[in-house]
């Protein structure tokens, strides 16, 4: 883990996007903002149409981890067509190629028999293009010096409740980033922006996702402790770095209300959201009306337009 | 090349548990618990589902009342993945709940928000697939066309897998609960 000197890396000058179907789908202003701020930045992104879904390290893996073996290793076949690493704006399909791309590498065997399935369909991998989360580029790649020369409106004075969420540093032998438990990257790239990161209890909280497919009411209680103690630290906003995160505390909140009669209504922000609005970016170019919990009112009173 | 679904899941679990590398990781849990009071599943069922109880299950030969009753229910996993990083005899429970979950889903245990979403992989090599409205707000927002990929292609790869027969078998359970109702 790299804490000392966040610089480590340098920058490759260009990466496959891989937005991911969350994101492209249903939540596409998450994308607008990604791109705005990495062309900010300087760092090329190319697009492969031919992108399929990662496959969900959650829906698909459960149901056949032969099946999300062989797609992921796909779209890991495309990237290295296209010569160039892959960065990735979800926790769930970074984890997914990253974690495909390892065991394949790791077990001749397994490669042995997605390469024959592969070849059927005139594709091939060979386990060269590597895969980041877009806050390893922005923390390892970039560097705070960097993303502060962008700036030219900082955050400052507004209180951020960072949820990393479950599978940007978990699984860590698979995912090898960060913290496991108590990851600090994402933190560490919202400081450079100017705004104050709150401590508070259940940060490492999960959003509850995964077990909402299958017991709604342990998904509503996890997220009621995660609110609370998000109230209890006065954040204006809530920052994420996944799309399903994302959705979930999104729409918890209403489930909150229905639930457990208790109010709550503090705005979702991704954290390429407040990298773009401090590099400038309107918030009718991003999108920001889109958000199920409207962050419009609250950020003009911060003075963004 | 070809994986079908296994003819007996149940007796497929156990081999798994017993003579692979997931066995060895099995057999030196401890039974310590710190797995369990770590999984907020667990805190939010009081127990009822909790990490320690399933790989106890795993580890006796109780492979048949984990896939088959799903009593308990390892599809409840959240996939936080705390108990994983916790565990100080480093048990490989990530795997070990996705190994029974998959054997679950052959047997055609597996919840529909589940099957549901590999079924539009399969169909549109998207879990989520691209809606009208979604292309116009794209189209707004100035973005490129969220494009379609090569569906044979996937199609293609699915098939050698277990997952195209796990597909089968719940569209074919959830036509015939149409039809009952």
């Amino acid at each position: 883990m790299v804490l000392e000197s966040e610089k480590t890396e340098s920058i490759p000058l260009k990466y496959d996007i891989f937005v991911g179907c969350t994101i492209q789908n249903r939540i596409p202003f998450i994308e607008k903002s990604a791109r705005y701020v990495f062309e900010k930045l300087g760092i090329e992104l190319h697009d492969n149409s031919e992108f399929a879904c990662c496959p969900d390290p959650v829906g698909v893996q459960s149901t056949s981890h032969d099946a999300w073996l062989t797609l992921g290793a796909r779209n890991l076949a495309l990237a290295e067509e296209d010569q160039r690493p892959i960065v990735s704006f979800c926790n769930g399909c970074s984890e997914t190629l990253k974690a495909v791309r390892q065991e394949l590498l790791k077990n001749p065997e397994e490669k042995k028999v997605v390469q024959v399935r592969l070849e059927e369909i005139g594709r091939s991998f060979a386990g060269t293009s590597e895969v980041k989360h877009f806050i390893e580029v922005l923390y390892e790649n970039v560097g705070s010096d960097e993303i502060k020369k962008s700036i030219v409106k900082p955050l400052t004075g507004m209180k951020i409740a960072m949820h990393p969420g479950c599978h940007y540093s978990r699984p860590h032998e698979l995912v090898h980033t960060d913290d496991a438990l108590y990851p600090i990257y994402p933190r560490k790239v919202v400081e450079a922006l100017g705004a104050t990161v709150v401590d508070y209890q259940e940060e490492l909280m999960c959003c509850g996702s995964g077990v909402a497919r299958v017991n709604e009411d342990a998904a509503n209680g996890m997220l009621k402790r995660k609110y609370s103690s998000i109230q209890e630290a006065e954040a204006d906003f809530i920052a994420v770095i996944c799309p399903s995160c994302f959705l979930q505390l999104e729409v918890g909140q209403r489930a909150m209300k229905k639930a457990y009669q208790m109010e709550v209504k503090i705005p979702v922000l991704y954290v390429t959201e407040l990298m773009a609005l401090a590099f400038g970016a309107s918030m009718a170019e991003i999108g920001l009306k889109f958000h199920q919990v409207k962050p419009i009112k609250v950020l003009k009173e911060f003075g963004f337009e | 090349m070809e994986k079908n679904i296994h003819s007996n899941p149940a007796a497929f679990l156990r081999e798994e548990f017993t003579d692979s590398e997931l066995g060895v990781s099995l057999s030196v849990c401890y039974n310590c618990s710190t797995c369990s009071t770590s999984c907020p599943v667990a805190l939010e069922t009081r127990g009822k589902f909790n990490p320690r109880s399933i790989i106890q299950l795993a580890n006796f030969g109780y492979e048949e009342r984990l896939i088959k009753d799903l009593s308990p229910n390892t599809w409840e996993c959240s996939m936080c993945e705390v108990c994983q990083e916790v565990c100080p005899q480093h048990v490989d429970l990530h795997e070990v709940f996705i190994t029974i979950k998959n054997a679950a889903a052959e047997l055609g245990n597996i919840p529909k928000s589940y099957s549901s979403e590999t079924n539009q992989v399969y169909l549109h090599g998207k879990a989520v697939p691209l809606q009208p409205a979604i292309a116009k707000r794209r189209a707004q927002l100035g973005l490129p066309i969220s494009p379609e990929v090569s569906i044979s292609e996937i199609q293609h790869l699915m098939n050698f897998t277990p997952a195209k027969a796990i597909l089968d078998q719940a569209n074919a359970k959830s036509s015939s609960q149409e039809e009952s109702a």
